[in-house]
């Protein structure tokens, strides 16, 4: 062979394997976007913000509690995870024991959604958890295996909606929802998926147009008459706080008659209550609790205005809350404020509502709790303004 | 070509200004980290890291570079490639007490055969491409690696602390032996397959 063929063939190599590198990395770089999920970097950040005090907080400014071992357990649960997993897929079969330990994970997460975890830090762990049975749900699997781990995803992509709705985040709310239902869908429960759309249906309710909540919620309670469950007692109520927020819009069928709604109220919980009695087990995240049933008919009472019986509904819910269940006594100590302020006592209100919010731990302070206390503040300056006559109701 | 953390630049002395607008700040970041994530485990992956501690050592290193972040932004040159680098040297980090976290202890770290992607997920070619580079010399294969990302020889040689004629030349290195064990027959007969 000639200098010249040695050239040219040395040239058509170098274009080659120029070619081949181009299609490996496109090859690579399609997979690590299929296994690869940079939520938890991204969180891991976010957790860590004070490192960087001069660029502020990532989300709230009173939200980021810096603990110097978070991150260190952060890592260590990642480590875990990605180790319990990779035993597992080296089986042929998943054992029913894994399944057993996520099924009581996901439990447990709901445990500390309603008791001490901060929002942030449960959304870390459970995004681990769920992207880790999403990778267990690309598997083949026998049906029963296959609707159990279904299951655990639709219950823990639901709740990472659920705290996605309480740190403001509604857009990933609505994805994660989306993706509930998708599960939900896979394992023939109707049930789960009645739990999906009327926990779904509460994004709209806060963050969007309470048609779309009022509709979810129907469907949701379509789904549960099907088969007695939580929600049967849960998606009335909600129904009813959607009809409640539509009516404060000044939407549908306007305001409707107290007495009416006293009666819609009444019966919703005689009917949740005789549910819920009948239902096994008691779980205020994937069921539905008799102190959520009440103060949920409280807060729609005060939307509409029944602020007298609004004020008892809350109050019975109240006494029936453990102490450690903090973002929803916050709340209804709000809503109790927003009763006093109906009656007159703007200056007590405020001091019993910065109050109920001072004793939240700060990483508890998003954004639902702020745009109550906002809508309390006006309220009490419109309260103020008119002389004391009743605030709009809002 | 620095390998430990200690050799890594540090920004005490170009903190922050408290002042600076962090919104803006955030912003930069979060752009860097939606364009870059995913290209820095493949990065890894090339490197020979396996999937799972690449995944890791891509968290630390956004971590660390976020913790650095009005320095890098303001000083470093090119910072995907400063990403990079301090991605591979959180991978490469011996055991002891320099290493601030564990994930998997050395002696418990899957064996290689397990922890790439197999046929399942990558052709024929790319398992082929992957066990060539990680044949090569570990100065060759991150300057190999990094060329596949794009990068200059002159911004390589900028942030690896070589002159851009030796980057040039890990690259020829690389190429070589590369262009040897993937076309095997042609490198034998100086022929071109047909």
């Amino acid at each position: 062979m000639s200098t010249d063929d040695e050239a040219r063939h040395d040239e058509l190599s170098e274009e080659e394997l120029d070619s081949v590198l181009a299609r490996t990395a496109e090859n690579l770089l399609g997979h690590v976007h299929q296994v690869t999920d940079p939520t938890v970097t991204l969180l891991a950040i976010m957790a860590g913000q004070d490192s960087l005090p001069a660029f502020g907080p990532w989300l709230d400014p009173e939200g980021g509690t810096q603990d110097p071992e978070r991150d260190i357990c952060l890592y260590r649960r990642l480590a875990l995870a990605r180790r319990r997993m990779d035993a597992t897929l080296a089986g042929a079969v998943l054992p029913e024991t894994v399944l057993d330990e996520w099924e009581a994970r996901t439990v447990r997460h709901g445990e500390q959604y309603v008791t001490a975890t901060a929002p942030l830090e449960l959304l870390t762990d459970v995004l681990v958890d769920f992207g880790e049975v999403s990778r267990l749900c690309e598997q083949r699997h026998p049906i029963d295996c296959h609707r159990r781990l279904h299951r655990i995803a639709a219950r823990l992509a639901g709740l990472i909606g659920m705290l996605l709705i309480n740190l403001g985040l509604w857009d990933s709310a609505g994805s994660y929802f989306d993706t509930a239902r998708r599960a939900a869908e896979e394992t023939e429960d109707p049930a789960l998926r009645a739990w999906v759309m009327v926990r779904q249906s509460m994004l709209p309710h806060y963050y969007g147009d309470p048609l779309d909540s009022l509709k979810l919620a129907r469907a949701a309670g379509d789904l549960a008459d099907k088969e007695v469950c939580a929600v049967s007692a849960m998606a009335p109520v909600a129904e009813l706080r959607a009809v409640a927020r539509l009516a404060q819009q000044g939407r549908g069928t306007g305001f409707p008659a107290r007495d009416d709604v006293r009666a819609a109220a009444e019966e919703a919980r005689s009917r949740g209550e005789s549910v819920l009695a009948t239902v096994k087990g008691s779980d205020p995240v994937f069921g539905y609790t008799r102190r959520q049933l009440l103060f949920h008919l409280g807060e729609a009472l005060v939307e509409l205005g029944c602020f007298r019986d609004g004020y008892a509904y809350l109050t019975k819910a109240l006494k029936l809350y453990d102490r450690h269940e903090q973002l929803d006594r916050t709340l209804i100590q709000l809503d109790r404020a927003f009763c006093r302020v109906a009656g007159g006592e703007p200056e007590e209100t405020l001091r019993q509502a910065t109050r109920a919010t001072r004793e939240l731990p700060p990483e508890y302070r998003r954004n639902i709790v702020q745009r109550r206390v906002r809508q309390l503040e006006s309220a009490v300056a419109r309260l103020a303004a008119e002389g004391g006559t009743r605030p709009a109701p809002g | 070509m620095a390998t430990d953390d200690q050799h890594l630049p540090l920004p005490m002395e170009h903190l922050p200004d408290p002042a600076e607008d962090g919104i803006a700040a955030r912003g930069d970041f979060l752009d860097l980290y939606d364009r870059e994530y995913h290209l820095v485990v493949r990065f890894l992956l090339c490197c020979g890291a396996p999937q799972a501690e690449a995944e890791d050592a891509t968290q630390e290193a956004f971590l660390e570079v976020w913790a650095r972040w009005g320095w890098v932004r303001d000083t470093v040159r090119s910072p995907s490639l400063y990403l990079r680098i301090v991605a591979h040297h959180k991978y490469l980090r011996p055991p002891g007490p320099r290493r601030r976290l564990f994930l998997v202890t050395m002696g418990e770290r899957e064996p290689p055969e397990r922890s790439v992607p197999d046929h399942a997920v990558l052709t024929d070619e790319s398992l082929d491409v992957l066990a060539a580079l990680r044949e090569l010399d570990a100065n060759s294969m991150i300057a190999m690696a990094l060329r596949v990302d794009g990068f200059t020889a002159v911004e390589i040689a900028d942030h690896l602390g070589l002159s851009a004629q030796q980057v040039r030349d890990l690259q020829k290195k690389a190429r070589k032996a590369l262009r040897a064990r993937l076309y095997p027959a042609r490198a034998k007969e100086g022929g071109a397959p047909q």
